[in-house]
């Protein structure tokens, strides 16, 4: 499956994201941050580590790498549906766009050796001293709908379009619950706002379904 | 800014959201506007229960609930059926980032709430002719 396409760095704005996120994200890894996971990476490899000596991985970079992999999942349907039926491409480009933003402050948050993006995601290695085996399950109800490796897209572009429009609804759902178990307060105003954008575009695209009945 | 802070913020700004779509549904004629009379009565509807519920919360918390101002000032004049539109779209972004600011300093059912009252901002700005962001509630980011 094709993968979305590249997002440009944007370092005008990575900053004052990261300080944001990483402030959260990286403030409550305490007992794991990103240095020491690098530094621990960096080390010749180990016999395996019992799991007493796996470190944890921060509740929050779990949340936080979940969440990617939803929005990700998310611009993956975009993609094909814009595929499938070029003429949604102008309907969903500022779709795209918002989610896109969303995964570029996330990727700025998740601390480099915890499991990324691409691995959550299930093409990528995992590195079995950093990653959290459980990032790869749903945190919680909400998420069992966004995740769709093997989507197909309705032909008529109506019904994909609703398609898109129920996907939005599934990952407001996800994504607030992530909200309403982070730990830090600065990272669940953050995703309580990514899942307000996730409601918007759903409305967004039903609005639009009317137009693209005619 | 401490849960009760947050709390109390919000509350005095559901104060001024309840007077200020008061105003706004007052100047709106319903025949001449039916659809946007509506929303603005729909949106009072929601702001006066937003009100109570705010109260109720800092009550429980132990602290007595921020009063209403005798007056608000509106964003703009709101002389005209457009004007008034664009108003409410300014108090459900306002809304949308005190909301925001509570989920941020609050747990548990609170935040639950706040979560939810920023979402119903965000999607009610629509309505208003407010543009879809990638954060609503958090323009900074």
């Amino acid at each position: 499956m094709p993968s979305p396409r590249p997002i440009p760095p944007r370092w005008t704005t990575a900053l004052s994201r990261r300080a944001t996120l990483l402030g959260v994200v990286g403030a409550a890894t305490a007992a794991c941050s990103p240095y020491e996971l690098q530094t621990q990476r960096r080390r010749p490899a180990r016999p395996t580590p019992s799991r007493a000596e796996t470190p944890k991985v921060d509740p929050d970079v779990a949340l936080a790498t979940t969440v990617v992999a939803a929005e990700r999942d998310l611009l993956e349907r975009i993609e094909a549906t814009v595929r499938r039926h070029p003429g949604l491409e102008r309907i969903l480009a500022r779709t795209r766009a918002v989610h896109e933003t969303h995964v570029a402050l996330l990727e700025d948050a998740v601390p480099p050796t915890t499991e990324g993006p691409s691995e959550a995601a299930g093409t990528g290695p995992v590195d079995p001293t950093t990653a959290d085996p459980t990032a790869n399950q749903p945190a919680g109800p909400g998420d069992e709908a966004t995740p769709a490796r093997s989507r197909s897209v309705p032909r008529e572009p109506a019904r994909a379009l609703r398609a898109v429009a129920d996907a939005e609804d599934a990952l407001e759902l996800a994504t607030k619950q992530a909200a309403f178990a982070a730990e830090s307060g600065s990272f669940a105003r953050v995703l309580a706002s990514m899942a307000a954008a996730a409601a918007q575009q759903s409305a967004v695209l039903r609005g639009a379904l009317p137009g693209v009945l005619r | 800014m401490t849960p009760l802070e947050a709390l109390q913020t919000a509350l005095a700004g559901e104060h001024a959201a309840v007077y200020a779509y008061g105003v706004l549904g007052g100047r709106v004629s319903a025949s001449a506007e039916p659809v946007l009379s509506a929303a603005l009565r729909a949106a009072h509807d929601v702001h006066r229960v937003r009100r109570d519920q705010l109260t109720a919360m800092v009550r429980a918390a132990g602290e007595d609930p921020v009063a209403a101002a005798v007056s608000y000032e509106l964003p703009n004049r709101a002389d005209t059926a457009r004007r008034c539109r664009r108003a409410a779209g300014a108090l459900e972004q306002r809304c949308a980032g005190v909301y925001a600011a509570v989920v941020g300093s609050t747990a548990r059912a609170n935040r639950q709430w706040a979560i939810d009252a920023l979402t119903d901002a965000a999607v009610r700005g629509l309505a208003f002719g407010v543009e879809p962001t990638p954060w609503p509630g958090a323009p900074e980011l």
